[in-house]
């Protein structure tokens, strides 16, 4: 008997600092807009595509979302953005992998030359919480964008990714095929 | 009906089943599975508490379907809110669940008739739970689970123009697997009471069970998605 009070007190005081931490952490989490800017994105833009979410390619004339720019950079750059949530579940790490190791593996003289870019975004950091309304993602995802001279030309929602996760050839054809298209274009 | 719907429905019944079979909401579904099976004593209870877990889980994408379809609210701020909040309310709310089926805490019944009867039904734990519970469930959305109902169904219900029906069939078809297997396992624990003629014991060690779980699984999203101490990966 003594023992269930024990536990029952331990496990109360638990929820109760559970539910306290959530709500300190939520209360002091800056706001987006607020937020400094994280790598491979600059401050003070959140421009979005700006047309509708369409599942498919979005081709747009309104400036991008923020890329990185420098001097020594090639004026036509693609971008492979992996954004996720802070849960990352298995699948979701699969695709990650599987995307990355089979862009390394076809495209490598694409990122040698810099052409070619992958980076790998929390989205509920407030930085970037603003590619979930620009891409229009509703959880981890595979995003390529073509840029021009820094500026977004044109980008795609590889949305087909967890489709084909368990088909490694299929999978590698479909993210390959598509970076190809905007490296060559 | 024309094919094309036809189509349209086995597409929205298999992303339910793929939902309920992907790795990423293993830990609920256990929960699930050990909350409508621990029924060892009564498995029609047990089939009435997966029918409204059902029916739980498809009320709640058809209201967000609905909610989408028929708002301005777009899917992907619906979608990040439920994935980034409600994986952190569940945690204490199955720890709370847990220590309500380990008889730790009980409602208070002193007063009225109509409380005490009230209390007692709810400390009894009646199948109605079974649809909190499965509101509760659906609505906390992992990657996977909000790929394939916010990226496949809900084009496909907009496609089709249908905000219940598809919807629905997606709910229906997230529950079955979990359903199925929780009933064949109340099934087959009261065919073995029924052999070793304690139904009770069987039953007693059932909700005990349900409990532990509950409190496992609460503790480990505590842990996970307030504290961020384990790996969000596990599921």
């Amino acid at each position: 008997m003594k023992a269930k009070t024990i536990g029952t007190v331990v496990l109360l005081a638990f929820v109760a600092i559970s539910v306290g931490y959530l709500i300190v952490s939520e209360t002091n989490a800056p706001a987006a807009a607020d937020a400094p800017a994280g790598k491979g994105v600059t401050s003070g833009r959140t421009p979005g595509p700006g047309g509708k979410e369409t599942g498919a390619t979005a081709t747009t004339d309104d400036k991008g979302p923020p890329v990185t720019t420098d001097a020594t950079e090639p004026s036509h750059k693609v971008i492979a953005y992996y954004f996720h949530n802070t849960m990352r579940c298995v699948t979701c790490l699969k695709i990650e992998e599987l995307a990355e190791q089979a862009l390394r593996e076809e495209l490598a003289h694409a990122f040698e030359s810099g052409e070619l870019e992958w980076l790998v975004l929390n989205m509920e950091e407030p930085a970037y919480q603003h590619f979930a309304l620009d891409y229009g993602l509703v959880t981890s995802s595979l995003v390529l964008v073509n840029t021009q001279d820094g500026e977004q030309r044109d980008w795609i929602n590889m949305d087909k990714v967890w489709q084909l996760v368990d088909d490694e050839y299929a999978f590698r054809q479909y993210v390959v095929e598509q970076a190809q298209a905007y490296l060559e274009s | 009906m024309s094919a094309e719907l036809w189509a349209a429905i086995v597409t929205a019944a298999w992303t339910g089943i793929l939902t309920a079979i992907s790795p990423c909401p293993l830990a609920t579904n256990i929960a699930a599975i050990s909350f409508i099976s621990r029924r060892v004593e009564n498995p029609r209870a047990a089939l009435l508490t997966g029918l409204l877990y059902t029916l739980g889980r498809s009320l709640v994408y058809v209201a967000i379907a609905a909610i989408l379809v028929g708002s301005l609210l777009s899917a992907p701020t619906v979608s990040i809110m439920l994935q980034k909040y409600m994986n952190k309310l569940l945690g204490p709310i199955l720890i709370l669940l847990g220590m309500f089926l380990l008889g730790m805490i009980t409602l208070p019944s002193r007063g009225s008739d109509l409380g005490q009867r009230v209390g007692q039904k709810v400390a009894d734990w009646g199948v109605w739970a079974g649809l909190v519970l499965g509101i509760v469930f659906a609505l906390s959305f992992c990657p996977a689970s909000a790929a394939l109902y916010f990226a496949g169904l809900i084009p496909l219900a907009v496609k089709f123009e249908s905000s219940i029906m598809l919807p629905a069939v997606f709910g229906i078809s997230t529950a079955l697997p979990v359903v199925v297997f929780a009933i064949l396992i109340a099934i087959s624990a009261n065919a073995m009471a029924k052999a070793f003629n304690s139904i009770s014991v069987f039953e007693r060690w059932a909700r005990r069970v349900t409990g532990v779980i509950f409190l496992l699984v609460g503790v480990y999203f505590c842990l996970a998605f307030i504290f961020k101490v384990v790996p969000t990966s596990l599921g």
